[in-house]
C-alpha cells in the first residue's frame, strides 16, 4: 500500500510538472522600441483568394469563376499530397453567393456539403443554414398535421 | 497488491489527463479562419431589404451585419501577421462598410470604403459611389433635430410661447426632401432600403413631434392623429407597420382617457357619441394590429385592447346605468 501510495504521490507530481509551462519571456528590452517581424509574403493561394474575395464584392459572376478555378489550382499545386487547407470549399461558398443568389444557395450549398473537404466548423455552419431554412419547416409542418378522425 | 497499484495508477494518470484536457469549442463560435468565410455570408445578405423585412440572423442567432463586422475585426487581430502584406486590405476595409452601412454607422462605413477605393482598384468606382451616398446620408441623419424655436409674439410678451410649428414642419420638409433625393439616387442598389429606412425615422421623429406637443398645439390632437396616420399610410410595406398602427391606437386609447378626464361621464358635458368614436377607433386599430398572424406585435395588441376595452365599458357602465 505504502509503494501504491508513493507511486500515486510521484505521477501526481509528474501530472503536475507537465501541465506547468512557464511564463513566455518579453522579447527584447522592456523600453526600445518592438522589433517588427517581416510580413508573411502571400503565396499564390493567399493571390487567389484575395482575387475571389474582390471579385464576390464586386458581384461579378464570371471573375468569381475564373478566381475560384486559380485557387483549386494553386491549391493542387502547392498542396499536391498535403492536408487541404479549407480555402477551396470556402472559395466555393463565397463563389456561390453571387453565382447561386436567393433560394438558389441552397441547392449549391447541397452541393458543396457532398465535398470531403469542407472543415467541422464550415459542415456545422452550413447544415444549421440549410435546417434553418423557413419554408423547409412549414413543409416539415404541414406533413406534422395529424389528419382528422 | 499488484492490482491495486496498477488501478492506482491508472486513476492517477486519467485524474492528470483530465487536469491537462482542454474542452473542444463548438464549431459555430469557433473564429472564422478565412476571410472568404465572412465575405460570402454577409455577401448573401448584402441585397437583402432591410425596410421590409428584419435583418438577416447568422448561425448564432445574431444580426448578421454585426456578427461579419465583429468576425472581420477578430480576424484582422488573429491574423494580423498573416494580412500585413496587405493583399486583403481592399477587400476586408469594403466588406466592413458593407456590414457597417447597415448599422446605422454612415460616416465609418464611408471611411471603410474610401480606404477600400484606394487599395483595391477593382471595387473603386463602386465604393466611391457608396462612400458619397454614405456622406450625405450621413449628413441629412445627423443634422440638429428639427424643433423650432418659441414663436416670438410682441402682443404676448407675458405668456407662454408656443413652437414655431411651422418653422419646425420646414425643416422636417427639409430633411425630408434630402433623403427622397438621396433615395432617388440611390435606385436600383441595396442602399435603396437604407435610405428607406431612413426616410421611415424621419417620418416618425415628425409624428412624435407632434403627438408629444399635442396638449399645448391649437388643435394638437386632430395634428398628432394625422401625423401618425400619414406615417402608418406611408410605410405600410415596412417591418414596422404593426408598430406604426400601434402607436396610433395608443394615442387614440389617450385620447379616450383624456377626454373622460376632460368631461366626467357622470357629468351633463359628456358626449357619448364623441367618447364612442374614440374608442371605436381605438379598438378597432387594436384589432387589426391582433389579428396579425406571426407579428410579434399580436400579443401586445390583444393585451392593450383587453386593457382599452375594460376602461371603455367601465365609463359605459358608469355613464349609462341608472
Amino acid at each position: 500500500v505504502r509503494r501504491a501510495a508513493a507511486a500515486v504521490a510521484a505521477l501526481w507530481a509528474l501530472g503536475g510538472i507537465a501541465c506547468a509551462t512557464p511564463a513566455a519571456l518579453p522579447e527584447g528590452s522592456p523600453i526600445a522600441a518592438p522589433a517588427h517581424r517581416a510580413a508573411i509574403v502571400p503565396d499564390e493561394l493567399d493571390r487567389a483568394a484575395a482575387d475571389l474575395a474582390v471579385a464576390v464584392l464586386a458581384v461579378d459572376r464570371d471573375a468569381a469563376s475564373t478566381a475560384l478555378d486559380a485557387l483549386e489550382g494553386a491549391e493542387r499545386e502547392l498542396r499536391p499530397d498535403g492536408p487541404a487547407t479549407g480555402l477551396v470549399p470556402a472559395g466555393i461558398e463565397a463563389a456561390d453567393a453571387v453565382r447561386c443568389p436567393g433560394r438558389a444557395g441552397l441547392g449549391c450549398t447541397v452541393l458543396l456539403l457532398e465535398r470531403d473537404d469542407v472543415d467541422a466548423a464550415a459542415r456545422a455552419r452550413l447544415e444549421r443554414w440549410l435546417a434553418d431554412d423557413p419554408l423547409a419547416l412549414a413543409q416539415t409542418r404541414l406533413g406534422e398535421r395529424v389528419s382528422p378522425p | 497488491m499488484n492490482a491495486l497499484f496498477s488501478r492506482a495508477t491508472c486513476a492517477a494518470l486519467a485524474a492528470g489527463l483530465l487536469a491537462c484536457a482542454t474542452t473542444e469549442i463548438d464549431p459555430r463560435y469557433r473564429p472564422s479562419a478565412s476571410a472568404l468565410e465572412i465575405i460570402a455570408v454577409l455577401e448573401r445578405h448584402v441585397p437583402d431589404d432591410t425596410y421590409r423585412f428584419e435583418p438577416a440572423r447568422d448561425f448564432t442567432d445574431r444580426n448578421v451585419y454585426r456578427s461579419s463586422l465583429l468576425r472581420l475585426e477578430n480576424l484582422e487581430q488573429l491574423h494580423a501577421d498573416a494580412l500585413r502584406a496587405g493583399h486583403l486590405d481592399g477587400a476586408i476595409a469594403f466588406a466592413k462598410a458593407r456590414a457597417l452601412e447597415r448599422l446605422r454607422a454612415y460616416d465609418l462605413a464611408a471611411d471603410a470604403y474610401h480606404l477600400a477605393a484606394e487599395r483595391e482598384q477593382t471595387l473603386r468606382e463602386e465604393a466611391l459611389r457608396s462612400a458619397d451616398l454614405l456622406d450625405a446620408l450621413h449628413d441629412a441623419v445627423t443634422a440638429p433635430t428639427p424643433l423650432a424655436t418659441a414663436r416670438k409674439s410682441p402682443e404676448r410678451t407675458d405668456e407662454l410661447a408656443l413652437p414655431d410649428v411651422d418653422a419646425a414642419l420646414a425643416r422636417f420638409e427639409q430633411r425630408a426632401a434630402k433623403l427622397e433625393e438621396l433615395a432617388h439616387a440611390a435606385e436600383g442598389t441595396h442602399h435603396a432600403y437604407v435610405i428607406a429606412e431612413e426616410i421611415e425615422r424621419a417620418d416618425l421623429e415628425r409624428a412624435r413631434y407632434f403627438t408629444r406637443l399635442r396638449d399645448v398645439l391649437p388643435e394638437g390632437d386632430v395634428r398628432a392623429v394625422s401625423e401618425l396616420e400619414r406615417v402608418a399610410l406611408r410605410h405600410g410595406d415596412s417591418k414596422r407597420a404593426a408598430r406604426h398602427l400601434l402607436a396610433l391606437a395608443d394615442l387614440y386609447a389617450d385620447l379616450s382617457i383624456d377626454y373622460v378626464e376632460d368631461h366626467p361621464p357622470e357629468g351633463l358635458l359628456f358626449d357619448p357619441g364623441a367618447f364612442r368614436d374614440l374608442v371605436d377607433s381605438g379598438s378597432r386599430i387594436y384589432e387589426m394590429v391582433a389579428s396579425r398572424d406571426g407579428a410579434p406585435e399580436k400579443i401586445e395588441a390583444a393585451r392593450r385592447l383587453e386593457a382599452f376595452l375594460a376602461f371603455a365599458l367601465s365609463v359605459d357602465r358608469d355613464r349609462f346605468t341608472p
